[in-house]
This record gives structure tokens, sequence and C-alpha cells, in this order.
């Protein structure tokens, strides 16, 4: 009966007991701190699964810029699906019939891009300027056959200074 | 007496019951985990056509060594076609200072190693030469030339040469090799 009694006796101590959260919390915390540390704060957004880009030992932190992606599929700009690729290759009927390394659709959409960059810095007194920057994401896989036209129709249209993306080598 | 003790017994339980409530935080904590593990980076995107980090005084070097070459028309003109064979030409205007050739490896792959190897020696004898062009044909496949533009901007294994800044007189070392590569087939001409 004793040991009833004490059952009892401590089944009513544990009434007043709390959850001790402490360790708890301090696990939480450092889980938020570690991945608050390796958080993407990068302003260039990770490629689609379809581009695999090139790696790369040297490199820099990227800056916003106009994107532009090449898969072996198609090729967008600023997220806007312009241009079909066949197997890493333009068609035929895309490029231009003057110049064979002219892409219009491209040449059309980046002088306009352009044409609103530089709207914005003079609304904006200069604070940003216009530096014909763009940021190039491209397949590993594809032809320069294909790199040249692309890079040949943006340099036509004022977008000489090109970054490439590559994924680091972890060195 | 007993008033006093009564207050004093009535704080001590009070205090006794007092915790801080944990669960506001908790919740935010909570919130927070799934946000950030959306955000965590796994995979690190760089830029490739870019400054190489180098300290101020011998960058400033280098970039008046790029404008020299710029006026003297001095570069490396690096060629490479869709069997992977590489031809390198140091050339001012039309006269070829010293060139390489670096057929592809035995697995027709890029002879990294070799390419390398013939960078750093063109490198020690012109250490003032800091452009390059290069100039793939249309069947390389892009990795390849991004593989080019990373293997000449920096040296391998810590190698370092010498730089001097022209105006002060003063001589640095530096791992840049050539700092300045652009394609030179893109506009037909090499400008």
């Amino acid at each position: 009966m004793s040991v009833v009694k004490k059952m009892l006796k401590d089944a009513q101590k544990t009434k007043d007991s709390h959850l001790n959260l402490n360790s708890l919390l301090d696990m939480l915390t450092l889980l938020v701190v570690f991945l608050m540390k390796s958080m993407s704060a990068t302003v260039l957004n990770p490629p689609p699964p379809e581009i695999r880009l090139p790696t790369s030992y040297v490199g820099d932190e990227p800056k916003e810029a106009l994107m532009i992606q090449v898969s072996s599929n198609y090729i967008t700009i600023n997220n806007k699906k312009l241009v079909v690729l066949k197997d890493g290759k333009f068609i035929a009927e895309d490029l231009s019939k003057n110049d064979l390394y002219l892409v219009p659709a491209i040449e059309k959409e980046l002088l306009e891009e352009a044409e609103r960059s530089k709207n914005i810095e003079k609304q904006t007194k200069e604070l940003f300027k216009f530096k014909g920057t763009a940021f190039i994401q491209i397949d590993k896989g594809i032809e320069y056959a294909t790199v040249k036209r692309i890079l040949y129709t943006s340099s036509v249209a004022g977008y000489g200074d090109m970054k490439l993306a590559t994924v680091g080598s972890g060195e | 007496m007993g008033i006093v003790d009564d207050i004093m017994e009535k704080e001590h339980d009070l205090d006794a019951e007092t915790q801080l409530n944990l669960n506001p935080l908790l919740d935010l904590i909570s919130a927070l985990i799934p946000v950030l593990l959306a955000s965590v980076s796994y995979v690190s995107i760089s830029v490739l056509n870019a400054k190489v980090p180098v300290l101020g005084e011998a960058q400033v070097a280098i970039e008046k060594n790029v404008q020299e070459n710029k006026e003297k028309k001095i570069g490396l003109y690096v060629e490479i076609n869709g069997e992977n064979f590489i031809l390198m030409n140091l050339k001012q205007g039309d006269n070829v200072i010293t060139s390489s050739r670096v057929p592809a490896s035995e697995d027709l792959k890029v002879d990294k190693v070799k390419f390398v190897s013939e960078l750093v020696r063109i490198k020690s004898e012109n250490p003032n030469v800091f452009r390059a062009r290069v100039n793939p044909t249309e069947k390389v496949v892009y990795d390849n030339v991004v593989a080019l533009i990373d293997m000449m901007k920096v040296a391998p294994g810590g190698k370092e040469f010498p730089v001097t800044d022209k105006e002060t007189g003063k001589t640095f070392v530096t791992e840049v090799m050539f700092d300045d590569v652009t394609f030179g087939n893109i506009m037909g001409e090499d400008e």
C-alpha cells in the first residue's frame, strides 16, 4: 500500500511539471543561424534543370542585369521564351536573311530592353546607368555556332558586356 | 508580521509559477526554418567574365599594361577547333612573337595540362602581356570555351609572375595571367 501511496504522490507532482523547451529552442536557434548563413542572397536565379552550367575556378559575384538563358531547346530573355532551338541549333527561319549571325527575335527584345533601361536611366537622373551588361546562362553542351550568334546579336543590340554564368568548382 | 509573512508567501508563490512563455518564439522559429530551408543555395553560381581580385596596386599595374597591350596591338590569340586542337599565337600586330600547338589528348578532349603549361611558358616569357583573344570554331562545345577562358585567367598552383607599373617603376607579383580575355571572332574582327 505504501508503494501505491508513493505512486499517487508522484502523480500529484507531475501535474505541476512543464515541458522543458530550452534545449529544443537552443537547437532551433542554431539551425536558424546555420540556415541564414547558407541562404542564397544572389541576384542570379539558379538555372532551370535543362541548363547545365559549365564549371570554373575563377569567378565573381553576379550583379543584377538582363538575363539570357540558353538550353538545347529554347532561348529566353528575362524568362520570356523567344526562340526555339533544335538540338541546340537555330532553325534557319529564325535567322536573318541579310546577316547570317543575326537573330531578329532576340535583337528586337534586346533593343526594347535597352530602350526601357535607358528610360529608367533618364527618370532616375542617372542613378541607374545602362551599361549593356547581360548574364548568359548557357547549357555546356551547346556548340559555339549558337553561342556566337547570340553574342553577336547581343552586341549589335548594345549588350556588349557579357557575363558568362558558371558554377563554382568549390575550390 | 502575519500580514508581511502572508504577502511574502504570496510573492514567493507567484515567482515560482512565473515562466517565460516561449511559444511565440517557437512559432516564429518554426515558421522561419521552412523559409530558410527553401532559400538555401545548394549550387553557387558565379560569373566568369569578371576581373580577378588582386591587390590594389597590382591591379592598377595590370590595367595600365592592358591599355598598353591595346595600343601596341599585342595579345595572345587562342584558336580551338571541333577536334579540340588548340593553336596559340602571341602576336604584335601581324608579327607572330611566339607560337604553340596543343593537340587533343588521347581521349580526344582538350589537353588541359599541356595547354596550361604552354600558357605558363608564354606568360613567363612575356609577363607584361595580359590581353588575349579566344577564337573557337563553330563546332567547339561551350563547355570547352569556358574551360579555356578559365585556365587563361589565373596561373595554377599559386605560380606568380612579375608585373611592372611603368609609370612608377614598381614591380608586383600576381597570379593573373591573361586578365583581359575576349571573344575575338564575334564581330568578324579582332579589335
